[in-house]
């Protein structure tokens, strides 16, 4: 499929940690109010390490991608290692990303971002929260 | 180049290389019959305006293709104006009737789920100085010539309405409206793009029709526009006067008599019940398929649509994206919307209809064609129910405390 890189084809016919957590250490939700992309992470965190961590999505092929994508790299990593992550990062991640799908790259950076802040600072997100 | 030998393996799509292809409302693959007319083409030389033997060969080529396309058409072979597609017949006779306008202002009736080619064309002719009304369809996509007739004024010199939707399938009541534009004095074009070679077009009243012969089995880039006796159209393309005037360039000989090929035997198949049966067959062993998932709509009138065309929206996904999945899985189908550079706006017909966002961006549209099988769309059926399943199950996505109690 010439549209997507073999790693995002991969990831959304066979996504990797989907669901959810019953009782998580941090939870993290992002939606991009254009287009309806959701990207929530439900994650176990033990001495700073993430040992647990799921994702629920909607949205496009590559959205879902993404967040399988991301769940296969933060699994094992300190949790404030993905506060170095950028689009460029992500993108890599995924085999590269084509022009029009390149807003996932900035999705998942911004959900693996706030997983970091909201386990920093005890934040849930249980409310609709919505980033641009 | 061999690949290492390490490469895993690609697993099989269902129905070989190809896959299962249901987007024949996109395109269709062309017909063993234009296939062989269009290499016959190829073979000849000359140019259909030349006097001599080699122009001529080419002349009798385009005659006698004139004629397979007005038995398509329901009208004389004068009438025949080759095109380079639906979209420039589409154009010639929206623009083409506004510029022949020239003594007033010209108004022109549309509907808002037109294709993009007649609603841009629209668009031009509005820059050209007409006046431009949409008509909008009712919640099963179907318009209602009232609603036409409430929109007719004295300035009206076009209606164009197309015959069947190319989203939903739905049928049009063209030849009601034919009857109430002529009534007005305005001339009647139809889009029937998607209808041609499913429903017998001599019985729409229209003046103006499009046909595109990518969709009944025929070469990509060619067309025709009928052009009843008497309209008065003024050229787009111009330079050497070809066809009556109304559309310069040298005629696409080959691409000409493929599409000719193809009308003749879309002709016979619409005369052939079997060939009816078998579309009805395939809708309802699709349908019934496709409802194992659960929570699916069907979109448009079910009553009066074409059977090859079936629009559903399954609750909880995106259609673009079950449409990748599918395309992965060998299974070719297309979406109403697609998320380009994280905006994506829905189907402007589906959103004309009223649905709501969600469940016009949940839209998935399935178009069989003549060669399908019973086998083949309950397969697809399946592999779309798994697909469906397994996209479901990676959501909601919303936090729990924000879910809707059920």
């Amino acid at each position: 499929m010439a549209r997507y890189s073999p790693t995002v084809v991969d990831h959304f016919t066979n996504p990797r940690n989907a669901g959810e957590l019953e009782d998580p250490d941090v939870r993290a939700f992002i939606g991009n109010p254009v287009c309806g992309d959701q990207i929530m992470l439900t994650a176990t965190v033990t001495d700073g390490t993430i040992t647990e961590i799921r994702f629920r999505a909607h949205g496009c092929a590559a959205s879902l991608a993404t967040a399988s994508v991301l769940t296969e790299a933060a699994q094992g990593l300190p949790i404030t290692d993905l506060e170095q992550w950028d689009d460029a990062y992500v993108t890599s991640l995924l085999g590269g990303l084509g022009p029009d799908q390149r807003h996932v790259a900035t999705l998942g950076r911004q959900v693996a971002h706030r997983l970091v802040r909201n386990h920093r600072e005890g934040v849930d997100d249980e409310a609709p929260l919505v980033c641009s | 180049m061999k690949p290492p030998s390490s490469a895993p393996d690609r697993p099989e799509p269902p129905g070989g290389a190809r896959g299962i292809y249901l987007d024949h409302a996109a395109t269709s693959p062309v017909c063993p019959e234009a296939v062989e007319a269009v290499l016959r083409g190829m073979e000849i030389t000359g140019n259909p305006s030349s006097r001599h033997g080699a122009g001529d060969e080419a002349h009798e080529a385009l005659r006698s293709s004139r004629e397979q396309l007005a038995r398509l058409f329901g009208c004389t072979a004068d009438e025949v104006v080759f095109t380079g597609g639906g979209s420039e017949a589409d154009a010639l006779a929206i623009c083409g009737t506004v510029l022949a306008a020239r003594d007033r202002t010209p108004h022109v009736i549309t509907t808002a789920i037109e294709h993009s080619a007649v609603l841009e064309s629209c668009g031009l002719a509005r820059e050209l100085g007409a006046q431009v009304t949409l008509v909008e369809p009712d919640g099963r996509g179907w318009v209602d010539p009232e609603a036409v007739r409430r929109a007719l004024r004295p300035g009206t010199v076009l209606v164009s309405v197309m015959h069947a939707n190319n989203e939903t399938g739905v049928v049009q009541p063209v030849a009601e409206i034919a009857e109430l534009a002529h009534q007005a004095g305005a001339l009647m074009h139809t889009d029937a793009v998607q209808a041609a070679g499913k429903i017998p077009l001599a019985e729409s009243g229209a003046d103006l029709i499009s046909v595109s012969a990518h969709k009944f089995y025929g070469p990509k880039g060619v067309g025709a526009l009928k052009v009843a006796a008497g309209v008065r159209l003024a050229p787009l393309i111009r330079g050497g006067g070809q066809e009556r005037g109304l559309r310069a360039g040298t005629e696409n000989v080959a691409g000409v008599l493929g599409m000719a090929a193809a009308a003749s035997a879309a002709v016979r198949r619409l005369a052939d019940p079997g060939f009816q049966d078998h579309r009805h067959a395939l809708r309802a062993s699709l349908l019934k398929g496709l409802e194992q998932a659960g929570d699916l709509e069907v979109n448009g009138d079910t009553a009066s649509c074409l059977p090859e065309i079936l629009n559903v929206s399954f609750a909880g996904l995106r259609g673009d994206t079950l449409v990748d999945v599918l395309a992965v899985r060998g299974v070719c189908v297309s979406a109403g919307s697609a998320c380009h550079a994280g905006s994506d706006a829905p189907s402007h017909v589906l959103t004309a209809m009223g649905l709501p966002a969600e469940r016009a961006k949940a839209a998935v549209r399935f178009s069989a064609g003549r060669t399908t099988t019973v086998d083949a769309v309950t397969e697809a059926a399946a592999t779309t129910v798994d697909a469906v399943t397994r996209l479901r199950s990676l959501g909601p996505a919303v936090p729990p405390a924000t879910r809707a109690k059920k």
